[in-house]
């Protein structure tokens, strides 16, 4: 089948690379395709919220303190003193939800970045590329799939103690922050490392399926034989359009590395008690369904109505920047 | 056509070989081993193991009668788990069960995951498309070990349906609950992915060329727009059906399900490397098989790339 | 497309079929066939009663095996003739003699008899099979020796005629010493000091034929205590080579192990200690016997894993034999028509299932698939309260959930940090909301049979925090900052974590996964560590023996001569009250050191259907299925 030169995603490809002045009146061309599409800002505003509940409300002294614990008050029902009751320990469980959403989203973001950057880069190399430099990334990638991820974790979490604990004495010492508002955070990093070095995998092989087909494509064609350098060609030109299943991808590895983080915990890697995370919230959640369903259900709902937005975000931003898109 | 296959049949064994390699060096690197126990084990019962089980050898000794084992198909036996039993025994009883079960999923996943995906992608942006979206989100961030326990009480204990726990190989009604709770995972993705493949497909010139030809819409949705769709699913597709019929630790253990799954758990739990190494490899041939079917149906889906190839 | 509707058909059938017909549940058909049906946790291992050590692995082979004495269904004091009628000993406790039945037989029809028993502790205790649990069967006269493979010992210590006495000789290194202590002359080269150094490391015990030539060409090539003569020297690497040389046979015999065969119904066990309370012993699934025709057919005595304790091929002497296994789906022991009181046994058959998810259990309990189950959850123990009474069950039973305190650790060695912290816990609290359903600890050692420990554990914030002052950690100043370790998520590691936090002490929660989690107790790798132990049998001794020096469950880098002493003491003194109350002096050492803080007592919390009779409170665990029936 052949088209003609003008293909719409050829000029679409061109104004986003080859014309760079252009680059402007894009970005505002997205910001107000963004700005009509109501489920996306919609979402925007509901996360904005959250994340300021999180990252903000706990340093208020409305907020109770998410460690302490009064066991003759547990398994209390939702009430003026705690909006979400407490838990199996007598802790606020709107406090610990808060407190467990800034490590979550922590996770969820930072990560997602980090599996991002490599899937995307190994993914698009590998299917622009094509041959040996295909073939030998993804049988690593097979390797890597198939590799007991659990004896990595138990090995690297050995590994990784001390140094996270020294790290945090240094970060201690240089800045005379209290070392328990510290640790919580430095103890992260190995999970970021874990996590972000082994989640990238389908993403690679995602991008790699959406590349080859791009890459064959006219508009590439024509960069080509415009003598453009491959770095630019794959860059400019294929991965732009290649947005949509990336940031699906993306969208759908959040929910997944915030509910792995919580099985890591359990491994002694990640978020340590008494602090929490979403996942481990659920996760504990989960085990008293029968005994206080409302364990489960708060951080269930802020889980789901966070991650949906997210979605709707995301959704909404591949579309903004995708110009093919304001036409239809 | 042939040479492809003997390459990636090349390459799939190198993967293998590597893999068995790793697994080995990763296993003996753990700060525990298979004849410890929570009650301590005398150490002169521990150094006639350690004897009878070669472990008293330097390292790359072991590893090479280990890999001249493998190499002669031999897993060897179970050092903890199920010890004195061999593991090719073990895994004839546990991988067809985690097979089934896996199977069953994918039919329930594939289907239900592109058919929402495709009804989504084709009412874009409209209610239809948000409610199956949010389902299917719902179905990625509530996590098997949520969902599991849920459709057991209900359509286990309450309503009776289905038993709640258990496995008869020729039962189907013992599969049904895990299979659902393995697949809707699954399911959700695939929706996610066959979705944003469908939208991209149609914006292009030749679906609008046949939409202008006035053919049916819903021929043209399955006809023209599909095949470019699937491809991001496939790719999914491939490592999600190796690591579904590989058995899954927490859908096998809500159930009492006898995969291998939580065989592979216990035998991590135990440094039993003979137990680790055999599902490891049938996972990893899996994964080998899986995405070599994946670029095969990526080609067929995608008659530019076999042009190029 | 063509499959997917098949499959929907069948789907469809299969939903209505079971909708239309699951009236039954599997226990009610399970109560007219008499089929009881049991959680049992976890998939066994194996069902050799020699190569296994778990919980649920005891409770099959208690179905399919018998031992000496059997378990009493209502007292856990109460010893039921198993396969002996009756048992006597001397006035010492040392000498025991048990009288078989004359119609005990083996499942497939071979009469049983003493022999059996004494190839079964000859077996267990063989080192070559390397028996992980060996030690159970330490009490009986040189059993240890054997087991340790002490050559010397067996060859020259045992022997009377010898002309050195063990007591002089037993100072030779026999078991191997640290390499790097050797001295060697400067007249050694290289050669001679590698030598040295590696005969050293082994000891006499662990050479072999090749090294001991070696020794006994070039006798300076081994380090010998002056108390032993040069000519004795010889003797020993003599016979010790002798032995080598013929291919190290079984040294059983010459050992003197202290289990005999009289006459093919009379079996006598020589201990090396008192031990009155033997009969409770020998109901431990060490001390069954396994028959020696059937494990010999399959194979040698020492192999391990032989395949003879297989469904199909597994011989027993039990009220049942093992019908059917299958892996993680279940385990069916049937009746055994020839078991001597075969026509008491009120089950057609037992059936085990390895639910390991304790939610899983419930909910196959509350659906009708399991009469009894291992545990529950404790995240369910109010809502069974609350929802079914008739099935909850709240029992004592011998365990002790506590912290271990690794000694060595700054601070940790002060018995006075260590006692305040025991002091900073509040165990009334603590039963009431963490271990729900335990008894708040008064001792390492739970009240069994008629032994009371020291009763000496208080809380009092207070004094915890004088103590502490008083160690120079006033306020918990100066001490270094705590890792609990923990392996199982249980909210016990949150709440010791504040309650430490009371004393002003900075704790943190270090979680591993199972196996590094009892490496690093093994290691002495960790600061606190939550812990438990099960109790083996009816003395306090089960909780006693291990926090000796050298002891493998002690894991806490505590020991102390005087605790040892008076559990030396205590071994020796044939009547049990005054055994116990040295035992109860040793204890009170034990709580005052606290190298161990004892939390709570354990109690069996399970699900229990009431049609099933038989079934009474047990401290020890161990229903006799035998004496179990199901209300129809």
């Amino acid at each position: 089948m052949t088209r003609p030169f003008s293909d719409p995603s050829v000029s679409g490809a061109a104004r986003s690379g080859v014309a760079d002045d252009g680059g402007r009146s894009l970005w505002s061309d997205a910001v107000s395709r963004l700005r009509r599409n109501r489920a996306a800002m919609w979402s925007c505003t509901f996360l904005t919220i959250v994340v300021l509940l999180c990252f903000i409300v706990p340093f208020f002294p409305i907020i109770q303190d998410p460690a302490v614990q009064d066991l003759s008050g547990r398994n209390a029902s939702p009430s003026a003193g705690h909006w979400m009751g407490t838990d199996h320990l007598g802790r606020d469980l709107l406090a610990r939800v808060l407190h467990g959403g800034r490590i979550s989203i922590l996770v969820g973001l930072v990560t997602t970045l980090v599996s991002l950057t490599i899937g995307v880069c190994i993914g698009a190399v590998a299917g622009y590329a094509g041959g040996r430099i295909d073939a030998l990334l993804m049988r690593v990638v097979d390797v890597l799939y198939s590799l007991p991820f659990l004896i990595i974790v138990i090995l690297f979490s050995a590994l990784a103690k001390s140094h996270t604990e020294r790290l945090t004495d240094g970060i201690t010492a240089l800045t005379g922050w209290n070392r328990d508002a510290v640790a919580p955070f430095t103890g992260l990093l190995p999970l970021f490392v874990a996590i972000g070095a082994l989640s990238w995998l389908n993403l690679s092989r995602i991008v790699r399926a959406s590349v080859q087909d791009l890459a064959g494509r006219e508009f590439v064609e024509a960069a080509r034989s415009l003598g453009l350098p491959h770095h630019r060609i794959l860059f400019h030109h294929i991965l732009p359009n290649a947005v949509g299943p990336i940031v699906v991808y993306a969208t759908l590895t959040i929910p997944g590395v915030m509910l792995f983080e919580a099985t890591l915990s359990f491994l002694g890697m990640g978020v340590q008690p008494p602090y929490s995370s979403w996942g481990v919230l659920i996760k504990d959640g989960a085990d008293r369904m029968l005994s206080n369903s409302l364990l489960l259900v708060f951080p269930s709902i802020l889980f789901v109505l966070t991650l949906l937005s997210l979605n709707f975000l995301g959704d909404g931003l591949r579309d903004a920047l995708d110009p093919k898109s304001s036409r239809d | 056509m042939t040479r492809v296959i003997l390459q990636r049949l090349l390459q799939g064994l190198l993967v293998l070989f590597v893999l068995a390699t790793l697994t080995f060096f990763l296993v003996r690197a753990l700060p525990y081993g298979p004849f410890q126990d929570e009650r301590a084990v005398p150490s002169h019962v521990r150094e006639r193991l350690e004897q009878l089980h070669g472990y008293d050898k330097p390292l790359v000794v072991q590893y090479a009668m280990r890999l001249g084992n493998l190499a002669r198909g031999e897993l060897g036996t179970s050092l903890k788990v199920m010890e004195g039993r061999e593991v090719t025994a073990i895994l004839a009883q546990a991988f067809p069960v985690s097979l089934a079960l896996g199977l069953m999923a994918m039919l329930i996943a594939v289907p239900v995951g592109v058919a929402a995906g495709v009804i989504a992608a084709v009412r874009r942006n409209r209610v239809v498309d948000y409610a199956v979206m949010a389902v299917a989100l719902l179905g990625i961030c509530l996590p098997n070990f949520v969902i599991g326990p849920v459709l057991a009480e209900l359509f286990g204990r309450r309503l009776a349906w289905f038993p709640v726990s258990g496995w008869e190989p020729r039962d189907l009604s013992f599969m049904i609950l895990p299979a659902v709770t393995l697949g809707l995972g699954s399911a959700a993705y695939l929706s996610r992915l066959t979705r944003t493949g469908m939208v991209e497909v149609l914006h292009q010139d030749f679906i609008r060329t046949a939409r202008a030809k006035g053919q049916r819409e819903s021929w043209v949705v399955l006809r023209h727009a599909l095949r470019g769709g699937l491809i991001p699913p496939v790719a999914y597709l491939g490592p999600a059906f190796a690591a579904t019929v590989s058995g899954s630790v927490v859908v096998e253990s809500i159930f009492q399900v006898p995969g291998i799954g939580r065989l592979f758990i216990k035998a991590i739990e135990t440094s039993d490397e003979a137990l680790i190494m055999g599902p490891v490899l049938i996972y990893g041939s899996l994964i080998v098989v899986a995405n070599f079917l994946a670029d095969l149906v990526q080609l067929w889906l995608n008659p530019r790339l076999r042009s190029n190839s | 497309m063509l499959e997917l509707a098949r499959f929907t058909a069948i789907l469809m059938a299969g939903c209505s079929v079971l909708t239309g017909c699951r009236r039954e549940t599997p226990v009610e058909s399970a109560n007219r066939e008499g089929v009881l049906l049991v959680g049992n946790s976890a998939e066994p291992r194996a069902l050799d009663p020699h190569l296994v050590t778990g919980v649920p692995e005891s409770k099959i082979l208690s179905s399919v095996f018998e031992g000496l004495v059997a378990d009493h269904p209502s007292g856990d004091d109460v010893m039921a003739p198993g396969v002996a009628v009756r048992w006597e000993h001397d006035a010492d406790m040392k000498q025991w003699v048990f009288h078989l039945r004359g119609d005990a037989r083996w499942s497939d029809g071979e009469p049983l008899t003493a022999a059996d028993f004494v190839f079964s502790y000859q077996r267990m205790l063989h080192p070559s099979l390397a028996a992980a649990y060996a030690p159970m069967l330490y009490p009986i006269r040189n059993a240890e020796a054997y087991n340790r493979d002490e050559r010397g010992r067996m060859l020259c210590g045992m022997d009377p005629a010898f002309p050195l006495g063990w007591d002089i000789l037993g100072n030779a290194n026999f078991r191997g010493t640290d390499a790097t202590s050797v001295a060697s002359p400067a007249t050694d080269d290289d050669d001679r000091t590698r030598l040295r150094r590696e005969f050293a490391a082994k000891g006499l015990d662990r050479l072999d034929a090749a090294a001991l030539r070696a020794i006994l060409d070039d006798p300076d090539l081994f380090d010998w205590p002056d108390a032993v003569p040069a000519a004795v020297r010889g003797i020993v690497v003599g016979r010790l080579l002798a032995h080598a040389e013929a291919g190290a046979p079984d040294l059983f015999d010459r050992a003197d192990v202290g289990v005999r065969a009289r006459d093919p119904h009379t079996l006598e066990i020589s201990l090396r200690e008192p031990m009155p309370y033997l009969p409770s012993v020998v109901r431990h699934f060490t001390w069954y016997p396994v028959p020696r025709h059937v494990v010999l057919r399959h194979g040698a005595m020492t192999d391990r894993f032989t395949g003879w304790s297989e469904a199909g091929t597994l011989v027993g002497n039990g009220p049942f034999v093992l019908n059917t296994w299958r892996f993680n789906h279940f385990i069916e022991v049937v009746g055994n028509p020839r078991y001597w009181d075969a026509a008491s046994v009120g089950l057609k058959a037992v059936r085990f299932h390895p639910i390991e998810n304790p939610y899983t259990e419930a909910r196959s309990f509350l659906a009708g698939q399991l009469h009894t189950t291992y545990t529950l959850p404790p995240e369910l123990l109010g809502r069974m309260r609350e929802r079914h009474p008739e099935f909850l069950k709240v029992e004592p039973y011998v365990g002790t959930a506590f912290l271990r305190l690794n000694v060595n650790r700054a601070g940790l060695d002060d018995p006075r940090v260590r006692c305040a912290i025991s002091l900073a816990i509040h165990r009334e609290d603590y039963c009431r909301y963490i271990y729900e359903g335990y008894q708040p600890a008064q001792g390492m050692t739970p009240d069994l049979a008629s032994y009371r420990g020291p009763r000496m554990l208080r809380h009092d914030l207070d004094e915890a925090r004088a103590l502490l002052a008083d160690a120079g950690y006033p306020g918990g100043a100066g001490l270094p900052s705590y890792a609990i370790l923990t392996s199982r998520p249980h909210p016990v590691s949150d709440a010791l974590q504040q309650t430490l936090r009371l004393l002003g002490l900075r704790v943190t929660i270090e979680r591993k996964d199972w196996g590094s989690y009892i490496a690093a107790q093994q290691e002495l790798r960790f600061d606190m560590a939550i812990g438990s132990w099960i109790g083996d049998y009816l003395d306090p001794t089960t909780f006693l023996d291990m926090w000796t020096r050298g002891n493998g469950n002690n894991n806490t880098g505590w020991d102390s001569p005087a605790y040892e002493a008076l559990l030396r003491e205590a071994a020796l003194q044939p009547d049990t009250a005054a055994r116990f109350a040295t035992l109860v002096r040793a204890e009170r050492i034990l709580l005052e050191e606290m190298p161990v803080v004892p939390i709570a007592w354990n109690s069996r919390i399970y699900l229990h259907r009431p049609e099933v009779r038989g079934w009474h409170p047990l401290v020890l665990d161990n229903h006799p299925w035998k004496a179990v029936r199901l209300d129809p």
